[in-house]
């Protein structure tokens, strides 16, 4: 395949923000009529390198070739009208304008005298999308269209376009195991016209699904290109990470749980699904996985006041509580990790201090008074706790890097000392050493501390390595229990997938 | 089905039709004078420079923005053309071209500030506010001056019930609904008003198209302000005070989403009629025209709750 | 050299948290000096203070508002229903006087309360809330005066308006405790960072076990209650009832908000800066009335500082 033309090349490309260097002289090539995988840790710099590819930015240094003829992009629509397309993860399109308008944006084919052809917008567009074997209605506004489809209205987009050089940044994140087997139908069907895509994922099962060659990303630095055929999963993921799986998860050790702290009894998050019952005991971690979107999300933010059941009942301690929102589950001692930390855990624009204070304003009190002296202590506590690096605790939380941004958000889910921790995607986009500190930690927590933990993952190594029990959610309800010591990655997919169902434990 | 489709993509539209409706109703069962043609021909050359200019705000509405300076410069167009600077004819047609341009300057003023130096649209057109209400206070410090009574005529006389201004304001209206519906720059509007980002990464040019339409809006207000200068046949600093804020409250009445990207024209027309039909209705029946405050204010405030119950259906749906 | 020295001036000017728009009002106070060095003696600088009052009431009112990304249109018509109802039911009767103004204050916590209802729990766009609230209360209070206010203020009320305490104004002594009260509210009790936290994400706030519709409801609800204050100080000073005085303070007191340091994103926000950015508007207004401007230049000349203030603060913000 390497003796194939190179259609789009970087070599020796560089970029540095300030003084930080992102990328370190990555050399990256690919062929016409390849899927091109893109791994890395986060940070690594996989979307750095796709947004020079795709203009969003110039490399510090270094070139970039097209079809073997130098190039630069001053912008995206450069890049566009050369050839390469990007669909980043929010995507680019007007809520409003219907699927045919978002197509055409700002190139609407036009009639004489100037006026938009919108017989020929729609004509095309149905045309593309019976290309793709979808079933879309022009003039369907896109805010109307799941997830799913309008990814699908990127890529047609694109491919109107006349696109040679299609780049994904984690495409399949939203997305249901359907809608993934449809994208990857679509992602062949282009490759076999002879174009390339380019796909970043954190997805080994996904990548391996579908890429020819895989290369990898780490610190900044091209550690290989290998065709997927050659290698295996756990090469990459050592290539990723430049250490054993083994090194990153706490050693396992026997767990002594104590009481029950939490239990949930018949929860039902919508009707026909369900019920679910678990339970958590102080100095446990429970692991929670399914497939995307079969309510572990809702059942973990219903044990925090965020979702509104159906029906089913919550214990804490033995009592039944009444969690109708936040205030009554901290109450009670629960506090809630969210998975989207940017939009709904952190205030960016406030500084450390004042994130980790939040929920103990009523505690940190003298008198009447709250004091910043005050709020400082309390968040040195936790940023040591938590080695967090920071200038100060006065510094802005949007200053911070992904995973301190983390740590922070977790030491605001420890300052109102919790005796049942729930957390959603606690290592989502952060690096290695941030994951390993957060799992030792949890580990420490709920072993030394006696804290109650719910782990809630579609990280499966994860969930299987840092908890004590494991919870398979489908369909709303619990489609098996598995002790951590004994479960394996077929056994816990294959309850995931329903196809095994066992009696919860 | 379709039409339940139809009525499914224009709720907007039937909730504000059906409101001036109920207020024609509301008119004709309180006077039986109402519905004359006379009447509806007061009502419309009541409505039309507050129309016409609430035309021109939509387009700042629309890019997610607003034009607080519309009403200043409706009262700087009647300073302006009650000024004679020739006899006659060409004369009232040198203060139209003047009155215009100075409603483009304006407009480019607000947009250049929006575009280049980043200033929030609400505050650009607010200090524009002062500034061109202060050139119009130059012109005319005290209410003076005279429209020829021609011009008058011609703006005012009627075709059948309908005044020539109307006719004007509907041609204008029908305009804006082809450059918005049909032409490139109208679908930029709304692409650029929906999402910046996305209409710049599709080789929108943003900041012209944004210039582009403020200019177009601070020249229809001036065009608006060459209706009530020659309705009320003088020139007036306060004359278009209120302008603003109703030519907003219009926009916002006929579906227009003050955060930008939705709406159309067409329900401008209902309730341009909404507010001129209250008041008209007040009138006749002899009641406070303090009213029309309370009535305003009301209708604004419940239309757009129930907008924005409806939406929030649509996205618990969704 | 001197440009270390300039940063380390920067550095402790912002350390010491101080509003940019307090530059703006040396400035114009230098230049007011100049022109006119008999408007700069200090019983001419009391009286900018005086005549500050109704303008920074409601603007630390619009502040707090714009601090949660809300907008308060409806200030104007609060300050200008509260002076006629005050001096209506007052009927210059000093008994009268403080049962009047709690309920004209109670009014004004009411109007904040329906449009932090339709805001905050029914998610109206606070622009059209407070501009439909706005306009059904001029309607309200043209009914209720019938066009031509009666009634006046009685003495004691008139006293906080035009008053002195040995040299100083009373107007000067009401804001600044008010001013003094809401900074250390902001600064100090839990209810302060909640607004600014609110400001910034709310979702954030209501994951820490507070409801954030409430902080914005209470938002709403002192807006108005400062808007009230701010009525009855122009009532306390001119003792009549007029239907004309609160026009000024619909957006302007929007841009003391912005001058002072606020955003219509929310999150920001400084009522040491709104303080200083209500005397500047005063200054300013004086400066272009010592300057002997007819009225259109004054205009003209208000909307250039507001635009030049607002650019030097806003370019100044960013670094």
């Amino acid at each position: 395949m390497d003796l194939q033309p190179k259609v789009l090349e970087a070599k020796d490309v560089c970029k540095s923000f300030y003084d930080n260097l992102v990328l370190d002289h990555v050399n990256f090539s690919c062929t016409s009529g390849e899927i091109h995988t893109l791994v890395g840790e986060n940070g690594a710099g996989k979307s750095t390198l796709m947004r020079i590819l795709s203009g969003v930015y110039p490399p510090s240094a270094g070139e970039l070739f097209l079809n073997g003829r130098p190039v630069s992009f001053a912008n995206t629509l450069q890049a566009q009208q050369a050839g390469v397309s990007i669909i980043h993860q929010e995507f680019n399109l007007v809520p409003y304008l219907s699927i045919a308008e978002n197509i055409f944006l700002g190139r609407q084919p036009r009639k004489r005298g100037g006026n938009i052809d919108f017989a020929a917008m729609r004509a095309r567009t149905r045309a593309l999308s019976e290309r793709m074997h979808m079933e879309l209605d022009p003039d369907e506004p896109v805010r109307c269209l799941t997830v799913a489809q309008q990814q699908m209205v990127e890529i047609m987009k694109a491919i109107e376009l006349d696109t040679q050089i299609l780049i994904m940044d984690e495409p399949t994140a939203a997305l249901t195991p359907v809608e993934v087997a449809s994208l990857f139908e679509t992602m062949r069907a282009l490759r076999d016209a002879g174009r390339t895509v380019i796909y970043i994922s954190h997805r080994l099962n996904e990548v391996f699904d579908i890429s020819d060659r895989i290369t990898v990303l780490k610190d900044g630095v091209m550690i290989a290109t290998l065709r997927t055929a050659d290698t295996t999963k756990d090469e990459i993921v050592s290539l990723m990470v430049g250490r054993k799986l083994d090194n990153i998860f706490p050693p396992r050790d026997q767990a002594e749980p104590g009481e029950v702290r939490l239990e949930a009894r018949e929860l039902v998050i919508a009707p026909g699904k369900g019920p679910a019952s678990f339970s958590v005991r102080a100095g446990e971690i429970l692991g929670v996985t399914g497939l995307e979107g079969q309510g572990q999300r809702e059942l973990l933010r219903a044990l925090f006041g965020l979702y509104k059941l159906v029906s089913g009942e919550i214990w804490v301690d033995g009592k039944k509580a009444s969690i109708r929102n936040t205030k009554d589950a901290m109450a009670l001692g629960v506090t809630f990790l969210t998975d989207d930390r940017k939009s709904e855990g952190l205030c960016l624009d406030l500084p450390i201090y004042r994130n980790i204070s939040l929920p103990v304003f009523k505690r940190l009190k003298k008198g009447l008074f709250l004091t910043v002296p005050a709020e400082k202590r309390e968040a040195a506590r936790y940023m040591e706790l938590m080695n967090v690096k920071a200038e100060s605790a006065a510094q802005p939380v949007r200053k911070l890097s992904g995973g301190n941004q983390q740590k922070v958000l977790l030491g605001k889910c420890l300052s109102p000392a919790p005796r049942v921790l729930l957390v959603h995607e606690p290592t989502r986009g952060i690096d290695v050493a941030a994951k390993i500190e957060i799992y030792t930690l949890l580990k420490r927590l709920a072993r030394d501390e006696q804290l109650a933990v719910i782990l809630v993952s579609s990280d499966l190594m994860e969930v299987l390595n840092v908890s004590d029990r494991i919870l398979v959610v489908y369909g709303g309800g619990v489609s098996g229990c598995l002790p951590a010591a004994e479960a394996t990655e077929e056994s816990v997919m294959r309850l995931a997938t329903g196809v095994a169902k066992e009696a919860v434990g | 089905m379709k039409l339940r489709a139809f009525a499914k993509k224009y709720d907007n539209l039937l909730i504000v039709y059906a409101i001036l409706l109920a207020v024609l109703l509301a008119g004709a069962v309180s006077s039986p004078r109402f519905l004359t043609g006379l009447n509806l021909g007061n009502i419309m050359e009541q409505a039309v420079g507050l129309g016409i200019v609430a035309l021109g705000q939509v387009l700042a509405i629309l890019l997610a923005g607003i034009d607080l300076s519309v009403g200043a410069v409706v009262s700087l167009s009647t300073a302006i053309m009650s000024v004679e600077l020739l006899p006659g004819a060409p004369g009232v047609a040198l203060n139209i071209c003047i009155t215009l341009a100075a409603g483009a300057l304006v407009g480019a003023f607000n947009g250049l500030g929006i575009v280049y130096l980043r200033i929030p649209p609400f505050i650009m057109t607010l200090s524009t506010m002062c500034i061109v209400n202060g050139a119009a206070l130059k012109i005319r410090p005290v209410p003076g001056g005279t429209i020829p009574y021609e011009f008058m005529d011609l703006l005012f006389g009627r075709v059948d019930i309908f005044p020539h201004a109307m006719l004007l304001w509907a041609a204008l209206g029908g305009v804006l609904v082809w450059v918005l519906g049909s032409r490139r720059f109208g679908r930029s509007l709304y692409a650029v008003g929906g999402s910046p980002t996305t209409a710049a990464l599709s080789g929108i040019p943003v900041g012209r198209v944004k210039l582009q339409a403020h200019m177009l809006c601070s020249v229809i207000a001036a065009a608006g302000g060459v209706c009530v200068a020659a309705r009320m046949g003088s020139g007036d600093a306060s004359l278009g005070d209120l302008f603003g804020m109703d030519s907003v409250t219009v926009c916002v009445l006929g579906g227009v989403s003050l955060f930008g990207g939705q709406g159309n024209i067409i329900g401008l027309l209902a309730s341009t009629f909404i507010l001129s039909g209250i008041s008209n209705i007040l009138n006749m029946v002899g009641v406070s025209s303090y009213y029309q405050y309370v009535c305003k204010g009301l209708i604004l405030l419940v239309t757009v709750l129930v907008f924005s119950m409806k939406d929030r259906r649509k996205e618990a749906r969704a | 050299m001197s440009g270390g020295k300039l940063k380390k001036w920067r550095q402790l000017s912002r350390k010491w948290n101080i509003p940019i728009i307090l530059w703006g009002l040396i400035a114009l106070l230098i230049v007011l000096g100049f022109v006119s060095p008999s408007s700069v003696k200090p019983a001419h600088l009391l009286d900018f203070t005086r005549q500050a009052a109704p303008m920074i009431l409601v603007a630390i009112g619009q502040t707090i508002v714009m601090m949660i990304g809300g907008l308060d249109l409806s200030v104007a018509a609060v300050m200008v229903l509260v002076d006629v109802a005050a001096a209506q039911m007052m009927m210059n009767d000093p008994a009268k006087a403080l049962p009047v103004a709690l309920l004209c204050i109670a009014l004004g916590a009411v109007i904040g309360l329906v449009n932090g209802f339709l805001c905050a729990v029914m998610h109206m766009p606070s622009f059209v809330v407070t501009l439909g609230m706005s306009t059904l209360l001029l309607g309200v209070t043209l009914l209720y005066s019938g066009g031509s206010p009666k009634g006046s203020i009685p003495d004691n009320l008139r006293f906080l308006g035009t008053g002195f305490a040995g040299k100083i104004p009373m107007a000067a002594i009401v804001w600044s405790v008010v001013a003094v009260l809401v900074i250390l509210i902001m600064k100090y009790l839990p209810v302060g960072r909640y607004i600014l936290s609110t400001g910034v994400n709310p979702m954030a706030v209501y994951q820490s076990g507070v409801n954030p519709v409430r902080i914005q409801l209470l938002c709403y609800v002192l807006c108005g209650v400062f808007a009230a204050l701010a009525g009855l100080q122009i009532s306390a000073y001119i003792g009549t009832a007029s239907l004309q005085l609160g026009e000024d303070y619909q957006t302007r007191s929007i841009a003391v908000a912005l001058l002072g340091g606020a955003a219509f994103t929310g999150g920001k926000g400084s009522i040491p800066g709104t303080v200083l950015a209500g005397l500047f508007m005063v200054v300013m207004s004086s400066l272009v009335a010592v300057l002997n401007m007819d009225a259109g230049d004054q205009s003209i000349i208000q909307g250039v500082i507001i635009l030049v203030g607002l650019l030097l603060s806003g370019m100044k913000r960013d670094d």
